[in-house]
């Protein structure tokens, strides 16, 4: 008996160990295979700016020395050529994902997934615009009281025939559709989400696409027992003919500090840089997002409450009338790389780099 | 390129399913040696109770049958030995624990064990106990304003000089411990982690006989179908035993509550699974014993699960307080207990079609 148990945990902690690194060899590959496609694109559109022989040896250097790999090259030398210089500190994707977020994260990794659960994880009340959730086919409203499948209709059309639905694990626009009163069957959608009302944003960003709602990303970093602050940030803009914004078909402008400076290029999705709006011709170089501090500081205050998590990314809206609001937050992976490519190293002096030795 | 790709995913999924091979042998054989030791515990002190060799032939082909794997007979050798008779449709703790839990709570399955989450997760309000919680270093309220040190103490001991500190990720009682003010430092407690902070709750007088220095509990078990209400799958009443003022596995006696109405059995049963009639240490007789509020505590926790349908099935820790309220201590969702409740009371789960869930996971 006692000898099967140490063969069986003898087995059981070389199978994970052989997962665990059979998992890090894939997770690197995809990583490193967007991450070329993409450095491709930027070095094609400005040949000026391909690094030199020395330099691509400098960040593989850098790479495995500093951060253990040289897996960790790719996204590297995608910030080395968007920026024009190779800066120390800089967190790659892969780097981020695998090493970074399961020690900073916790067990509060996956819980940004949950968008039923989102209101009462990050008590945000009325910051967030939900109306209703549907779990495992149970109707629950705002205030965690089941609905009857009589009253869900009232609830969700109270103010507007239209509301929103987004899945449990959308993401970027996806599992995102609109419903609207007498045309869909709300009771026929699978799967559990969250039903939100209509939104409309503010006249300084419908200029540059009016069609759909564009969302502000602002990440936000709380290190053990300090406050929450900012590291970085980005707007998403659509295009027009849907009125959902997909990050599939979107342009991203970095967030260059914390007073809510746009930089003076956009990315598109294929990281094209672009420097207007190619529908509107609307140009945002300079520019500052209006009331750029009051969105921070409810992302910060957000965050000082939920101390859980280490990093968040919060999607923010701003309304028509001028008010902020939360879209949504997300724990499980926070895109850094634009804001790393544009704006950063954001992510120094936390001790990040040296995470991988643990 | 492409090629190193195809490897990579094989090897991915070979390494997956080796692992996951090793780790359900490994845990059936934890289980099973566990069962053997409560089988014998059970027979030794009931020799008429240990099933003919007969009935061991039904249980093996039983498991192996019905549930797909041998390895799921020693659970139910104990249900039957405890019952005096076997009867189909009890879960084996191995099985519900590797293939019925994944499947009825889902990958949300692991945030359950977050206790200083459990207010906000439940919506429960002032239901739980609790004060403060610290979270990474930093002190928060239950509406999550942050707390500056010199405010901690004082916000903790509103409500007396005694409070519960819980780590998340306790369980059972461990990581469970009693802070007093003035004697203990709160900000400086090491080990610690993650912890939220309760209110002390006095038990009901009644349980007091028992045993007066420990809070008393029951566990109720909810079930919620899709889309169905939630209802009562079984519970006990913990009454404590001298020597701790924490409630843990090793100081109690689970009593069984037999029904929804609250109807107890006349026995209660120790840690090792030892059969008692009275309460070790006071001599009482547990016949007769009641839990005041029952009802009422079962239809709360009804309630809260209806507005919480993430998870199937939610064991719930009640403390029936002395001032006619009572309180969710806190929840389980990532493996709510159900052997006592199947050898007690069972088969408590035979109409859901769990015995088939094996057969997704080939």
């Amino acid at each position: 008996m006692r000898g099967a148990t140490r063969i069986s945990k003898l087995a059981y902690t070389v199978s994970q160990w052989v997962d665990r690194r059979v998992e890090d060899y894939r997770y690197d590959d995809i990583h490193q295979r967007t991450a070329e496609r993409v450095y491709e694109v930027i070095c094609a559109q400005h040949p000026g700016r391909r690094p030199a022989e020395s330099v691509l040896r400098r960040i593989d250097a850098y790479a495995r020395d500093v951060l253990g790999s040289p897996t960790f090259s790719g996204w590297l030398r995608v910030y080395t050529a968007w920026d024009g210089e190779f800066q120390e500190g800089w967190i790659p994707d892969n780097y981020f994902g695998r090493v970074v977020l399961p020690a900073i994260q916790g067990p509060a990794l996956p819980l940004g997934m949950y968008k039923t659960l989102s209101r009462r994880l990050t008590l945000s009340g009325d910051l967030l615009p939900d109306l209703a959730y549907r779990i495992r086919g149970q109707w629950v409203g705002i205030d965690g009281q089941a609905l009857a499948p009589s009253e869900v209709e009232d609830v969700v059309f109270e103010h507007e025939p239209r509301a929103v639905v987004k899945l449990d694990d959308s993401n970027q626009g996806k599992g995102v559709q609109l419903i609207e009163r007498g045309q869909d069957d709300l009771f026929a959608l699978a799967g559990d989400f969250v039903v939100q009302r209509m939104m409309y944003q503010h006249e300084w960003l419908a200029r540059f696409n009016p069609d759909n709602m564009t969302t502000i990303r602002i990440t936000t970093v709380k290190p053990p027992g300090l406050p929450a602050e900012w590291r970085g940030g980005m707007i998403k803009l659509g295009f027009s003919g849907s009125e959902i914004l997909r990050s599939a078909d979107s342009i991203r402008l970095a967030i260059m500090d914390a007073e809510g400076l746009l930089g003076e290029f956009g990315a598109l999705h294929d990281w094209t840089r672009i420097t207007k709006h190619p529908e509107t011709g609307v140009a945002w170089g300079g520019q500052k997002i209006p009331d750029f501090e009051r969105a921070l500081d409810l992302c910060t205050r957000l965050h000082d409450g939920f101390p859980h998590a280490t990093v968040i990314g919060w999607d923010v809206a701003m309304e028509r009338s001028g008010d902020f609001s939360l879209l949504e937050w997300n724990t499980l992976h926070p895109g850094i790389v634009y804001s790393e490519a544009n704006a950063g190293p954001l992510f120094r002096g936390l001790g990040w780099e040296d995470l991988w030795k643990e | 390129m492409r090629g190193a790709t195809r490897i990579s995913n094989l090897a991915y999924d070979l390494a997956q399913w080796t692992d996951r091979k090793v780790e359900a042998y490994r845990y059936d054989d934890i289980q099973g040696r566990r069962a053997n030791k409560i089988y014998e515990t059970i027979c030794a002190q009931h020799p008429h109770r240990r099933p003919s060799s007969e009935v061991q032939r039904t249980i093996d082909s039983y498991a192996r049958e019905i549930l797909g794997s041998p390895r799921f007979a020693p659970w139910l050798k104990v249900f039957t030995a405890w019952a005096g008779e076997f009867k189909e449709g009890w879960i084996p703790d191995n099985y519900y624990g590797r293939v019925v839990l994944p499947v009825i709570q889902g990958p949300i399955r692991p945030i359950a064990s977050l206790k200083t989450l459990a207010r906000r997760l439940l919506d429960a309000g002032d239901l739980l106990p609790d004060l403060a919680y610290r979270i990474r270093g930093q002190w928060i309220d239950v509406e999550g304003r942050p707390l500056g040190p010199s405010e901690v103490e004082e916000v903790v001991f509103q409500s007396g000089p005694r409070v519960v500190v819980k780590s998340d990720a306790s369980n059972q009682g461990k990581g469970v411990r009693v802070v007093e003010r003035g004697r203990d430092d709160l900000l400086s407690m090491d080990g610690l982690g993650d912890c939220s902070v309760q209110r002390m709750i006095r038990q009901h007088e009644s349980f007091d006989r028992f045993n007066a220095g420990s809070l008393s509990t029951i566990r109720i078990n909810t079930l919620k179908s899709v889309g169905q209400p939630a209802g009562w799958r079984g519970g006990n009443l913990r009454l404590g035993r001298p020597g701790s003022e924490i409630i843990s596995a090793s100081s109690y006696v689970k009593v069984p509550i037999m029904d929804e109405r609250g109807t107890m059995a006349d026995y209660g049963m120790l840690e090792d699974w030892t059969r008692v009639s009275e309460h070790p240490e006071s001599g009482l007789a547990l016949e007769g014993v009641q839990v005041p509020l029952f009802e009422a505590a079962l239809e709360t926790c009804c309630r809260l699960h209806d507005g919480f349908p993430h998870f199937t099935l939610i064991g719930w820790d009640v403390g029936i307080a002395n001032d006619g309220r009572f309180y969710i201590l806190e929840w389980n969702g990532v493996h709510p207990g159900i052997h006592a409740i199947e050898a007690a009371s069972g088969p408590a789960f035979s109409d859901l079609g769990w015995e088939d869930l094996w057969k997704q996971l080939t």
